[in-house]
């Protein structure tokens, strides 16, 4: 188990180097990655699971799915943020915020569903060798329909 | 299953503050950053290459905002406070989605996914709500003509508190 998590632990920060780093081709990033190339998610995914052609098709399907099914929750999830920024701002009492907050709460809940729903079917689709390292897909799920694009 | 996602969340959320440098990391506007993260985010490969400055979430927080020098500062304060209250529960929250997937996965029914939603729902007022006070403070100290965008300042908060732990992020919208 300690070595499954220190791989998870390791695994995990590559892929957060590898992501907010952005423009990064440094050392560690691998000799086939062209400088200044961003890797998108499904590359990230595609080459951390190794997935299948038929795999990749069907992750790129779901999420496609997921992004759509997020696409209204994404815009009343940031109505709602600055609602609550304009009830702030303005002096607006403790209740009232209070109720925004809540609103606001249970979007974001719905969101997180809409990714944990797209998790558990990617997660169904791997196989064993595969599923030790799902943790990083369970970590890029964490807001990955926010963007336009989750694959951005 | 439960409890290897479980654990895979807790080691998850540890690495994100570990490598934020246990409090806001460099999304708080530090150039340089950690860990390679940010920033032109280039390696020790790179030579002579033009680096690009990103704005930090910070940045654009601040921005919108319009902050002078001494009230960046004082928000920057405010934020880290806010930031190390809420720590806890966003490990909390990285559990509750893992118990969420778990839910799902294991084909729970219906009454048992709606409670793990719910756990989850009232970990995300409990953030907002500890965000919400930091923005009070934030934005008592802004002149009239400050508070203009108060609304998408608030919204571009959150990437600064939602530094995700795989990087995938709420960052900000495009």
């Amino acid at each position: 188990m300690f070595f499954r998590l220190l791989l998870a632990g390791i695994l995990a920060t590559s892929l957060a180097s590898a992501q907010r780093g952005g423009k990064g081709g440094g050392a560690g990033s691998g000799p086939l990655m062209p400088m200044n190339s961003t890797p998108d998610k499904l590359g990230i995914l595609t080459d951390t699971f190794k997935l299948t052609k038929d795999q990749k098709k069907l992750v790129k399907t779901v999420l496609d799915e997921g992004q759509k099914e997020a696409a209204p929750l994404r815009d009343e999830a940031a109505k709602s943020r600055q609602a609550i920024g304009e009830a702030v701002s303005a002096g607006k009492s403790q209740d009232e915020i209070d109720k925004l907050v809540k609103s606001h709460a249970g979007i974001e809940t719905q969101m997180a569903g809409i990714e944990m729903k797209a998790f558990a079917r990617i997660f169904k689709e791997l196989d064993k060798e595969q599923q030790p390292r799902a943790q990083i897909l369970f970590q890029m799920m964490s807001g990955i329909f926010k963007n336009k694009n989750w694959n951005d | 299953m439960f409890i290897r996602l479980l654990l895979t969340a807790m080691m998850a959320t540890a690495l994100a503050f570990a490598q934020g440098g246990g409090g806001m990391g460099d999304d708080m506007g530090g150039t340089g950053g950690t860990g390679g993260r940010g920033g032109g985010g280039t390696g020790d490969d790179t030579g002579a290459m033009p680096r690009m400055q990103r704005q930090t979430p910070f940045d654009i927080f601040a921005d919108r905002l319009k902050l002078t020098k001494d009230q960046k500062a004082d928000a920057q304060t405010v934020l880290v406070d806010a930031m190390k209250e809420s720590a806890p529960l966003r490990q909390q929250m990285a559990q509750s989605r893992a118990a969420i997937a778990n839910a799902i996965l294991g084909g729970k029914t219906a009454d048992d996914q709606k409670k793990a939603m719910d756990a989850y729902t009232a970990l995300v007022a409990q953030v907002t709500g500890i965000e919400t006070k930091a923005f009070a403070k934030v934005c008592a100290t802004l002149k009239p003509n400050q508070q203009g965008k108060a609304g998408v300042a608030f919204e571009s908060m959150a990437g600064i508190f939602n530094a995700p732990a795989g990087g995938g992020g709420r960052r900000g919208r495009n």
